[in-house]
């Protein structure tokens, strides 16, 4: 058994109907390891949801190879389809039928009797608080409880693999949070989970290794710590002044901060370079302008995808 | 198997929960039969010496149950793509042929459904003499038939896309198929100009099938080459309408 569950080899995607030709996915490369969180990182349009259209067998590949645990997506869709469980940008529910009725279709589509179906649906409605709109129809809800609906019936089902396209977009707070420990717990129990975000702490905080996208092409890729490297060891440098001065942010800036963010007296800056480095040139400015606190981390997501963007 | 059941099942609960709409597809048939078979039995009993118009007609009829649920059953792609739900059924574990084939199965039983309901209302309202002793070929041509005409739809409506221009096309279809053909009038009374294309049309090899297995018109000859040419309308509907539905989103 390959450690590798999903190989993407020079993925490319050109959509050819409409109005010209649009290239969605170029060359892209990529592996996901069997029981990880991976993310697809990207703003609007970078083509998070075409690779997952591709490696859900929705649409096939114009070049290059994605293979999932083992079998093509063009050659052995079947096979593919029988590992995967996904959440789709769209919100699709049967608009026509009830709650409960769409997770038992979808559980009957998965192979599941009526009875295995009730029991594996029982703590998703619970944990996505369905309950109360369980006899009204899909049609009537809101695009956060269709979404719910789409969440539950992809928990529920009991296939190596799961993706997930900005599943979390419109939940309220209390259910989102819940949901990601879900999706974590199943990811400790060895499913493979692919999401794909736009929100850079979501992906923090869940994925173990992402690759970040735009306009097709890979940005970067590799853990957070393997981002932080390739974006020249991004710091990120939290300070508050005793007492603030136009001049001593003015010095500041001239110390070549890579970003410089500041509100209501606190200042963030992403700078590159060793820790030591910066302590030392903090430690010599805050002799002239005194600190009422400093603190010095690793960048965030968002301070790396920024830098990476404009490199 | 079991994923075609499931499909079906599916089809099932989205079609009646509004039955209306399927009620309507086997109704009208029946309504036709009932007004035209005894209307126009009046006109044609002079030129149809050996046969009652309303035996004659009722071949037309069944062919038109299986054709309208057939052509209705289609517009549930658009329901399904626009409510985003098409996109993920492409995703779930089974192949694109049990998904047409599920469906397929509540449309033949449907169609099956309308049918019984029309060959009562022949035989005990109209009183036409039907026997039942060609029952399963009827039954076999009335599930070939909803087949053909149901993979001919759901290809148009793949390759189409546009809900309105797929609306237009359909009802220009349903007048045109439904005219040019043997439905209402024998080949021979046609307008000359209108007797080749009719002779060319599916539905008049479907209903001339049918007709032979109600009261059993037709030479062997005839019979089989109208069977092949069926046959192959359907099967070669059925190769459009899986390759559109493979290639449905690129
Ligand atoms: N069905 C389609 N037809 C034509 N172009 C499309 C289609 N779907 C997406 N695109 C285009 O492909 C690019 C990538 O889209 P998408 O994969 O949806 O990106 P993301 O999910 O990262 O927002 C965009 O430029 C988008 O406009
Ligand atoms: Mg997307």
């Amino acid at each position: 058994m390959p450690d590798e569950i999903i190989q993407v080899e020079q993925l490319k995607h050109v959509y050819t109907r409409g109005a010209g030709r649009i290239t969605a996915v170029d060359e892209l490369t990529f592996a996901v390891r069997r029981g990880e969180i991976f993310g697809l990182l990207g703003p609007n349009g970078a083509g998070k949801s075409t690779v997952v259209k591709v490696l859900s067998t929705i649409l096939k590949p114009s070049g290059g190879r994605a293979l999932v645990d083992g079998f093509d997506v063009c050659r052995n869709p079947l096979q593919v389809r029988r590992r995967l469980a996904a959440v789709l940008q769209e919100n699709s529910v049967e608009t026509m039928l009830s709650v409960w009725d769409n997770l038992l279709l979808y559980g009957l589509l998965h192979g599941y009797s009526r009875s295995q179906t009730a029991r594996r649906a029982g703590s998703y409605i619970e944990l996505l608080q369905l309950r109360p709109v369980l006899k009204q129809r899909a049609q009537s809800l809101s695009g956060g409880f269709k979404r719910r609906v789409q969440v539950a019936k992809a928990l529920m089902v009991e296939t190596p693999i799961l993706f997930l396209d900005e599943a979390t977009t419109g939940m309220d707070p209390l259910i989102k949070t819940a949901t990601l420990k879900k999706i974590q717990e199943q990811a400790e129990q060895g499913r493979t989970v692919i999401l794909t975000t736009q929100l850079l702490g979501e992906a923090e905080s869940l994925c173990q290794r992402m690759i970040l996208m735009d306009k097709g092409r890979e940005l970067a890729s590799g853990t957070l710590a393997e981002l932080r490297l390739l974006s020249k060891r991004l710091l990120r440098v939290q300070l508050r002044f005793l007492k603030a001065d136009a001049n001593a942010l003015k010095s500041l800036r001239e110390l070549g901060p890579r970003q410089l963010k500041e509100s209501a007296g606190e200042i963030i800056m992403v700078v590159s370079g060793g820790a030591d480095e910066w302590i030392r040139k903090i430690a010599a400015f805050s002799e002239k302008w005194p600190l009422e606190h400093f603190e010095i981390h690793g960048a965030n997501l968002e301070e790396i995808f920024l830098e990476l963007y404009r490199q | 198997m079991r994923f075609v059941l499931a499909n079906a099942y599916r089809e099932y609960r989205i079609r009646l929960t509004n039955p209306v709409l399927p009620l309507w597809d086997v109704v009208v048939p029946v309504i036709y039969l009932l007004i035209f078979g005894a209307s126009l039995d009046r006109w044609f009993s002079i030129e149809m010496a050996n046969i009652d118009y309303p035996l004659f007609f009722l071949g037309g009829v069944l062919a038109m149950v299986t054709f309208s649920v057939a052509m209705n059953s289609s517009y549930t792609f658009f329901e399904d793509i626009q409510s985003g739900i098409f996109h993920e059924l492409l995703t779930y574990p089974f192949a694109r042929r049990d998904l047409m084939f599920g469906r397929f199965l509540f449309n033949a039983l449907f169609s099956l459904a309308g049918s019984a309901l029309c060959l009562l209302a022949a035989r005990y309202v109209l009183e036409v003499p039907l026997d039942f002793m060609r029952i399963q070929g009827l039954v076999f041509w009335l599930v070939v038939g909803t087949a053909g005409w149901y993979f001919f739809f759901s290809w148009l409506a793949l390759s189409i896309r546009g809900f309105n221009a797929y609306h237009t096309t359909t009802s220009s279809l349903y007048i045109l198929l439904m005219f040019i053909s043997d439905l209402f009038y024998p080949l021979d009374k046609l307008p000359p100009s209108v007797q080749m294309p009719a002779y060319w049309n599916p539905i008049t090899w479907e209903i001339d099938l049918l007709r032979h297995f109600t009261y059993g018109p037709g030479t062997w000859f005839e019979k089989s080459w109208e069977s092949a040419g069926f046959l192959i309308f359907a099967g070669v509907s059925y190769w459009l309408a899986n390759r559109s539905l493979n290639s449905s989103l690129e």
